[in-house]
Parts: C-alpha cells; structure tokens; sequence
C-alpha cells in the first residue's frame, strides 16, 4: 500500500470539519462587506448600496475615539501581563506542593470562576464593592474614613476590571503551566539534588529554563488580545460615571450597533479589530517560531 | 490560549456576518420615506365598510413576537400566556393559526433580539416596536402598508378610541399618506413622577407632605437625620436614585421631576419664544437644577451610589425599609409599593406633586405614541392583524357581548389583557383621569360623569368597591392593593395640582442624531453627573453646552427645526 492511499480514510475524517468551517467559517466572510455599504436589511447585503470606506472615517471621527482606544489597549494588556504573571507564579507554587490530593483540589477550586459567565459575577463583584459591600466593611474596620464607591471611581474601575479577570482567569491559565511542569524531565531535579541544590536554585536552574519555551508562546499567543478588554466583563460592571475610564471599543460599538441600529458602524469596527488582531497573530506566530521554536505549518 | 472566546474580535465579526450572512438576498423596491408626513391616512372615528370581526377567507399562520408577561394573568389552570382561551377562541373565529415562535422577557434583552431580527431581515409577522425602529423600518421598506386594511376593516369602537389624542398617535404612524402600523397611544399623565413618601414618617416627625423643592430638602434632611423608622441607626436613605435619572419621557426613582421644578425640560425638546425648537438639556435652567441637585448630593440626601445603581435595584432600599421617598408614577401602587407593603403592612405612603419654582406643577409625557405594532411587508391578509386588534378590543376594553361574549365569561378577576394573541394596550389617552373620575363616582355612590363600556363599567365597580373597604382591609389582600391605591392614592394628587402636560416638540431621530446619538447622551450624562457628584464645578455646565452644539447637537438642532417646518 502507497502512503498517499492510506491517508485517503483520514482526509475523508477531516471532511465534515471541513464542510462545516466552510459554511459557518469562511462564507460568512463575505459579510464583511457589510462594513463597506449604508446597510439596509430590507436589501440584503448585496442589495444595499457601496459607501466605500465612510463607515471607517466615521468610526476615526467619534469625538472620543482616543480615549476608547486607550482604555481598550490599557485595560487588555494590563489583563494579560498580571493574568500570566498570576498564573505563572501560582503555578510554581502548586507544582511544589507534596499533597497530591490537596493539589487537585486546590486546582480545581481555583479555575471554577472560569466557567462562571459574567451576568452572575457582575452582581457578584457589584455586592462586594458596594458601598455597605465586604471591602467597605473591612476598610471601615481598619478605620477608613469614608466608603468608597468603587464601581464609581474612575481611578478604581480599570484596576477592579483588571483584578476581577485576573482572579477569574489565572487558575485556569495555570493548567498549562502546571502540564508543561510536569513535562520536565525528574532526572534533572535529582541530579540538581545531588549536586546541591536548594529549592530556589532548582526553581532557577531547572524549573523556569523547563518552561520558558512555554512561557514565551503564551505571552506571545496573547498578542492578539490587546483590543480584547473584555466586552461581556465591562458591560456587566459599568456606569456612565466611569465611561471615561471604563468605556472600550466592544461596549461603544455595542451601544452604536444595536441599541441605535448602526449595524454597518458595528461591522466596521469589528472588522477592524480582527484585522488588528490579525496582524498580531501574525507578528506573534512568527516570534513565536523564532523565540520559542513553536510552529503549527 | 482561549480561541473563539465571545470576547474575540473574530468571533463577533463572525457571528455578526453569519447572522447576516445566512439570510440570502430579497431585492425589494426601496423608498425612502420621510420621517415626518404631516397627514394622517386614515381618520379617526369613522365606520368601517367590510365585517371587522368576520374569518378570514382561509386559515392563515400568523406569527408575532411575545413579551412575557411577569405577573399573574388569572388564566385557567394549565392555560399559559401563548395558549389560552383567547388564542383558541380568536384564532377559531378569525381563522388565524396564532404562532409564537419568540417569547421574551420585556426589556432591552428584547429590543436587542427585535434589532438582530431586523439585521437580518428575519422578522416574524407582528412586532412591536418604539417610534425610532419603526422609523428605520419604514425607511428600509420592512413595513405592511395597512392603509387600506385599516379603513376596511377597523371597528368602530378602536376607531372611536384614537379620537380621544384626536388623531395624533394615527399620525405619527404615517408616513407619506400611508398608515404603516397600529399605534397604542400614550396615556396622558400616565408617567407623571409622583413623590412617594411614607406618611407615617412624616406624621411622626411632625412635618406636612412637601409640595416643593425647599420643602421636600427639609424632609429629606429629617429622614436622613433623624432617624425616621425609629431602630436607633443612621441608615436611612434620601431620594432613592438610579443610573437612568433623565430621560425623554419620566421614569421611576429618575430625578426627572426635580429638574422640571426648576422649569428644566432635560431630554425633551422644547418650544422657545420666537417659536424655535431647542434641546432642553441645555437651557439654563437645567444648570439650576443640577445646582440643587449636587447640594442634595453633597449632604447625603441622595444615595450616594445612585449613579451605579441599575433601574431595577433601585427599589431594593424601600422594600428594605430604609428608604422613604422616591418618584414614581400614579401606579407605583402595583409595583414597588404592592411588595413594600407585603414585607412592611405598617409602612403607610402617600403621593406628592412638587411644584416648580413658580408654584405650579407641569410634567414631561409619554411620547403621544407608546408601541406600535406592524406587519411584516408582503403578509397575505393584512386585515388579520386589524381584526385581532379589533377583537382584542370588544373583549378587553369595550363590550364583549358584541362579538359573543367574554371566552372568560364570569371569570374573577378577569383574564389580563396580556394573554390575547396580539396584545397591544389601546386605553384611551386620557385613561388615567377618566378612569379615575369612574370609579370615584362610584365608591361616593354618585352617577357615571360619562358613558362606559360594559367592561369599565363593572371594572370600576370592582376597584371602588375594593377601595371602600379602607386601607387595612387592602393591605391584607395584596391583590386588590395596587389597582385601588393606584387609582385613588395615585392619580389625586395629580388632580389636585391640575398637573400640566408638556409634551415634546419632537419624537424620533434626524440623519446626524441617527450618528451622534450615542455621543450626545454620552456627553450629556458623564458632565451631569461629574456636577452632581461634584468632580466638577457647577459652570462647566457651560463647558457642556459647547462641546454638545460642536459634537452635532446645532446640526440636530437644526434638523429638528426644518423637520417641524
């Protein structure tokens, strides 16, 4: 049997993905030129007429398009650098623990708030940071003046968007930590032993260098996150008194596009965002190949 | 790694253009319509020339867009909200096969299904919709024009009922000549912001009920300070408040009443001397207003997170207890006031108007329409719809035993209106002081001051005798509670004030509104509350004015004005 007909049963495997990426993947595409027409649901997409790119110089002409952007890029790679960071050293610690079973549980304990969708946890985080929440009362008790309004406060709410993801997020980002943990070969930390090593030599010499490839990759693979803040989070936490710090693109193009119907706005500036996001993949994929020898082609 | 996360900019592209994406393409002649045609197509009153009640030719599948209701429908046991008597019995007569396909809960989780529903060109026969999307569907040709089923086959009765705004919410649904919807009217004073307050409060603090600003500042202050509820904390809590505080026509816990004490129209647009429209956020009243409002913010007496507090936590303080006054309509009765009442019997409110700074009371309204209902262009017999409604009408509203009665025949209490297949409120204009008046008269055993339907008739019979039995006897049966208190606590005081309407210069959006909407109220709520919380000094007020007329609030301005023309 030649190579090239045993691999026809496995191609036939791959079909139905296949078929199925193409319609709900690929021919969806083209309604991207949505982004390009005066929409008209009436007439389709290809019925309404072709603006060109005026949604776009409208999108750049939004009085407050600067500062959406800011808190956007703030908001998205603040998420990424503590969330990796959190994840990385919580990681660390886990993998030193001798307890298998406390290990488990801990680890499962931890990633849960990931799978909590944020219509709950916005009451959640709401309740706590109210003014009579927990914080207040313990603040209180240590004597703070006044309760502070939190959710209110545009010094606090980026900080309080970014701590809430972060503890949502950093247990489940730590799985792959702790997989590629146990991916470093024993022998290693034995030998480390032998030749006198302490725990924080072994961290430093065996355990980080095992995972910088993975490190490296994550950083790298998050790129593509950085007009990501969060849309589901900010809408479920915010208020017109922190629009100035807490409004991003997601939530503008949400009140744009369909509460006011300007469904070729949304296209645009979603549009926009894949080509960004796009191009940081790219950018990524290859720092990823050169730094971390990690390849997919 | 998190791939095709809802918070990737991929996924939505891709959801937004596979829901666009999968509709095929349906090329229909276009017209742009204008968003203001003065005329009516069709007159109010008047009699139809075909049987309004008669089946149509063959049965035909007609599908609308639900809300939920969230109360008590005083259906049969097993009936539910989509199949009941009402959907059979009308369904059987008109030979309609009812079908509902979407069920929602009422509020913006709806209106956001209805606008992906329209996106994507996908609508279901009968939708209902607010002024500003039915503008958008008109223009994008989405609409039955019903002119000709309308003068066909409405009845008497509905048509008699859009005399009672003379004409204007038949009006507003018209476009170029053509009627494109069914309005439901809004009802006169039927938001007018009321200020609730416990009376037993007051009486023990020895102070009278407030009928003005500096008044209502002292009552305010005695609630937060002294300790009204008597437990021996400072916890109670000023005005109750909420993110939403203006807004075009007035909502609950808003503020939208302070600022029309200071003759501040905010949201709405208002008629100036030499006869020019202006936006009303930005006269200098509301700069006085908003004054007032940062030194009730400054002394506590307004919760001082009630910029983050959602419209529906708002109520949670006065159900707690630790709240005493808030606005709200005449008919806070059924809603806070029916659950207040069940967690605390002994609290003990009373409605208020406060008068603005020339000693007399006016208030925002409801837009002159409040839904409307449209058909989906192209539909076989457009008169489905129209004969629904007029159905609707004889049982709920006028009189049953002209189309055979009630399906509910001697049920008590009565189906609500909710549980018809298509349920669109069509009380008159002015229901809410004729209703009143009715049931007056009768709970002083006098005579009808005006001819009633059968319906109303016993209605007002129910709710006055309800109301004799006095205010124990109702909070013993929360179930009479709010339609008698409502009714007779409620719309007094609105009486009494001789409360003037004001209504907007206009409703609906502009081409640059259309744009810069999202900005402008942005704009306008962020320097609002930046004054009242005190981040910023009372004039940048001014500052506000400016950046609002450069960001397109002149352009607006001006449109509005040559669309009144």
């Amino acid at each position: 049997m030649s190579r090239k007909s045993s691999s026809i049963p496995f191609h036939l495997m791959m079909l139905p993905a296949m078929v199925l990426l193409a319609i709900f993947s690929i021919y969806p595409m083209f309604g991207v030129i949505l982004a390009f027409e005066d929409f008209n649901p009436s007439k389709g997409i290809w019925g309404s007429p072709f603006v060109g790119l005026e949604n776009f110089s409208y999108m750049f002409q939004i009085p407050e398009i600067q500062q959406i952007l800011y808190n956007t890029v703030f908001i998205a790679v603040s998420k990424i650098i503590f969330t990796e960071a959190a994840a990385l050293t919580f990681a660390l610690l886990l993998h030193e623990l001798r307890l298998r079973l406390l290990k488990r549980v801990i680890q499962t304990v931890v990633y849960l708030p990931h799978f909590i969708s944020w219509v709950l946890l916005g009451g959640i985080v709401a309740n706590i940071f109210s003014l009579d929440g927990i914080v207040n009362t313990a603040l209180a008790a240590f004597g703070a003046p006044e309760a502070i309004m939190f959710l209110g406060s545009n010094p606090w709410f980026p900080g309080i968007v970014i701590g809430t993801h972060v503890w949502q997020e950093f247990g489940f980002g730590a799985v792959i930590y702790l997989a590629a943990l146990t991916g470093i070969d024993p022998t290693l930390y034995e030998a480390a032993e032998i030749d006198g090593a302490g725990r924080l030599r072994r961290l430093t010499s065996v355990t980080l260098p095992g995972i910088t490839t993975t490190i490296v990759l994550l950083v790298l693979l998050n790129l593509q996150n950085v007009l990501n803040a969060g849309q589901e989070q900010i809408l479920n936490l915010y208020n017109p008194l922190v629009y100035q710090s807490g409004d991003i693109i997601d939530t503008y193009v949400y009140r744009a596009g369909l509460k006011e119907l300007q469904f070729e706005l949304a296209t645009a500036v979603g549009l926009l965002k894949s080509v960004v996001s796009f191009f940081f993949i790219t950018v990524s994929y290859f720092l990823a190949s050169k730094f971390a020898n990690y390849r997919i082609f | 790694m998190k791939n095709l996360h809802w918070g990737n900019p991929l996924a939505w592209a891709l959801a937004f253009a596979l829901i666009l994406g999968l509709i095929g393409c349906a090329p229909q002649a276009s017209q742009d319509a204008a968003v203001a045609a003065p005329k009516s197509a069709v007159a109010p009153g008047g009699k139809p020339n075909k049987d309004p009640f008669g089946p149509l030719p063959e049965k035909t599948v007609l599908t609308v867009f639900k809300t939920e209701a969230d109360y008590d429908l005083h259906l049969n046991k097993g009936e539910t909200q989509l199949d009941n008597l009402y959907v059979k019995t009308f369904g059987q007569k008109l030979n309609i096969d009812y079908q509902f396909p979407i069920v929602m809960k009422g509020g913006p989780a709806a209106n956001d299904k209805l606008n992906l529903m329209i996106a994507s060109n996908d609508l279901l026969d009968v939708n209902f919709v607010g002024i500003d999307t039915f503008n958008q569907m008109v223009k994008a040709d989405m609409l039955q024009d019903l002119t000709e089923s309308y003068n066909d086959f409405a009845s008497v009765p509905v048509r008699e009922n859009y005399t009672t705004d003379n004409g204007k919410a038949l009006e507003m649904v018209t476009r170029n000549g053509k009627l494109y919807g069914i309005p439901a009217m809004g009802t006169v004073h039927n938001s007018d912001p009321l200020l609730w307050i416990r009376q037993d409060w007051l009486d023990k603090l020895g102070l009278k009920g407030p009928s003005n600003m500096a008044e209502l500042e002292a009552v305010l202050k005695a609630f937060v300070e002294k300790d009204p509820d008597g437990n021996g904390k400072k916890d109670t809590v000023g005005l109750i408040g909420q993110q939403d505080f203006i807004n075009e026509s007035p909502q609950g816990y808003a503020y939208d009443a302070i600022f029309t004490a200071y003759k501040s129209y905010v949201r709405n647009w208002i008629t100036k001397a030499d006869g020019t429209v202006e936006y009303g956020s930005i006269q200098p009243e509301t700069k006085a207003a908003l004054a007032k409002l940062r030194e009730l913010y400054a002394a506590g007496l307004l919760p001082k997170d009630f910029p983050i507090t959602k419209p529906e936590q708002a109520q949670e303080p006065i159900v707690a207890g630790r709240a005493g006054a808030f606005f709200g309509p005449w008919w806070a009765g059924w809603s806070p006031l029916t659950d207040v009442i069940k967690a605390n019997p002994k609290a003990v409110w009373r409605a208020y108007v406060i008068k603005n700074v020339d000693g007399k009371s006016y208030s925002k309204q409801e837009a002159p329409v409040a839904g409307i209902a449209v058909l989906k262009k192209g539909y076989k017999y457009p008169e489905a719809l129209i004969k629904s409604i007029n159905y609707y009408f004889q049982v709920q509203v006028d009189d049953p035993a002209l189309i055979g009665g009630d399906p509910y025949n001697g049920k008590d209490p009565n189906a609500d209106w909710a549980a018809v297949p298509v349920a669109l409120g069509l009380w008159r204009a002015d229901a809410v002081i004729r209703d009143h008046m009715g049931m007056a008269a009768n709970a002083e055993g006098k005579p009808m001051p005006f001819a009633v339907t059968k319906y109303n008739e016993k209605y007002y019979k129910d709710v006055a005798a309800a109301w004799v039995k006095g205010e124990d006897w109702l909070k013993a049966n929360p179930d009479s509670f709010g339609d008698a208190f409502s009714r007779f606590i409620g719309v007094q005081p609105i009486i009494d004030a001789a409360t003037i309407p004001v209504f907007s210069a206009y409703y609906g959006t502009t081409p640059t509104l259309e744009k810069r909407k999202v900005n402008l109220d942005k704009l306008e709520v962020q320097a609002f509350l930046n004054i009242i919380v005190g981040d910023k000094p009372v004039d940048s007020f001014d500052e506000f004015v400016k950046q609002w007329k450069e960001m397109g609030g002149t352009a607006v301005t001006q449109e509005v004005n040559s669309m009144l023309k």
